[in-house]
């Protein structure tokens, strides 16, 4: 884990005796993250505005965060509860998209390839987009944003087993659904 | 296709996906704490303000004070009584609905503790205007039965903006009330001996009907809905639950 731990808790330290500074350190830090997290959930409208709450709430309460604690997953589950809030007042969510890329250079793959690569990311994305928000809240945290296990567990307030669980769930439901758009 | 190949695939899904830009962040961030400092400064008068009324109120007599929009807690000189509860449909919490059906009636964000999960019933009451839900826990090992509701947690919401206040607790002298600060917003901790609960109407008359002990309690607002989380729970694992509502 490196020296990052260590320096969160400082950071989050100093913010905590009014060291704004320190804060925006954080939230540089963190901000990609963030945002990932809650376009995952709530879809490209809502995630700029759903990040900057979260990082508005979580300074608001670092009085109660316990000193030493990993800052990176209780920052995530305020960014995780004020996100599924936005998707559950507006009762829509936005589907996920695929960025459009511009493919150059010698390393380029053909065109028809290209074609073919495309084709199959909007298919599987299709197939994440259909299964349950909890389902695809899993899938998204462990493989959109490279989420360990055990952090989801912290994340979601869950047991490390049930995430194990949840997961192999969502991705027996994902195969189904790839059948499906198949089909 | 294998496993390892299906997770390699979501993985570069991953990293195709059309997700913004984040750099703008951090000055959205500073602008809004910034802005906030004054408002800060207010809710830091208002816990002290608070505070000290929390004291007179210790201190002795039938002072009654309004923190919380919608709550006021009475200092009674002897603890109330109320008939002892059982199934939660005797709790007076208005009608049984689903999840759905509740968030369709009232005119708030019903927000659900993550901690708790989906509530086992979901009730929905008129009073105030605007509604109110109470979410039903069920007593496990969590969470263990509180002999005055008989469930595990109720959670309840509503609008705070209420004129009269909407519920009033009348608590004896054994019970312990302090303004606590719940996810930065203001709130009232309330344990010890139980309290009782009445709910008022629109003329200010309190049903008596509808009385009923609560256990240990947290009042909290987020925005204009005020909260209120009752159990057997301490006041930290109540903190926890609602920061899972934040």
């Amino acid at each position: 884990m490196g020296s990052r731990p260590l320096e969160d808790t400082e950071l989050v330290e100093r913010a905590r005796h009014g060291d704004v500074a320190a804060y925006e350190t954080l939230v540089r830090r963190y901000q990609a993250l963030a945002v990932r997290a809650a376009y995952v959930i709530a879809g490209r409208a809502e995630a700029e505005d759903a990040a900057q709450e979260a990082f508005v709430k979580a300074y608001r309460a670092l009085d109660r965060f316990r000193p030493g604690a990993p800052f990176r997953p209780w920052l995530l589950r305020i960014v995780t509860n004020e996100a599924r809030n936005r998707v559950r007042s507006s009762r829509r969510r936005e589907a996920l998209a695929l960025r459009a890329v511009a493919v150059s250079g010698d390393a380029a793959p053909s065109p028809e390839a290209a074609a073919e690569e495309l084709e199959a990311r909007r298919e599987l994305l299709e197939s994440v987009e259909r299964l349950p928000p909890a389902d695809r809240e899993v899938i998204a945290f462990r493989y959109f944003m490279g989420l360990s296990e055990a952090e989801m567990a912290e994340v979601l307030a869950v047991p490390a087993g049930t995430v194990k669980s949840r997961l192999s769930r969502a991705m027996t439901r994902l195969r189904t659904e790839m059948v499906a758009t198949h089909e | 296709m294998s496993e390892d190949r299906l997770e390699e695939r979501l993985r570069d899904l991953g990293s195709h996906l059309d997700a913004p830009d984040a750099t703008a962040l951090p000055d959205g961030v500073r602008q809004r704490l910034q802005e906030e400092d004054r408002p800060r400064r207010r809710r830091g008068l208002a816990a002290l303000l608070a505070a000290a009324l929390a004291v007179a109120i210790v201190g002795g007599g039938a002072l009654a004070f309004l923190l919380i929009p919608g709550v006021e807690i009475r200092r009674v000189p002897t603890p109330p009584t109320a008939p002892a509860p059982g199934a939660p449909e005797r709790l007076d919490l208005g009608r049984r609905v689903s999840l759905a059906e509740a968030r369709d009636a009232v005119d708030i964000n019903v927000l659900i503790p993550q901690r708790l999960g989906s509530p086992d019933d979901v009730f929905v009451g008129r009073r105030p205007d605007g509604g109110r839900v109470t979410l039903v826990y069920e007593p496990d090992s969590d969470l263990p039965e509180d002999e005055n509701t008989g469930v595990g947690m109720l959670v309840t919401l509503f609008r705070g903006s209420t004129e009269p206040a909407f519920v009033q607790k009348e608590a004896g002298p054994e019970t312990s009330v302090r303004p606590i600060t719940v996810e930065g917003s203001p709130g009232m901790w309330i344990e010890g001996a139980p309290h009782a609960v009445m709910y008022v109407d629109g003329d200010g008359r309190l049903f008596s009907d509808s009385l009923r002990l609560a256990g240990n309690v947290l009042i909290w607002q987020v925005g204009e809905v005020t909260l209120r989380l009752e159990s057997r729970l301490p006041l930290d694992p109540s903190l926890e639950v609602a920061a899972s509502m934040a």
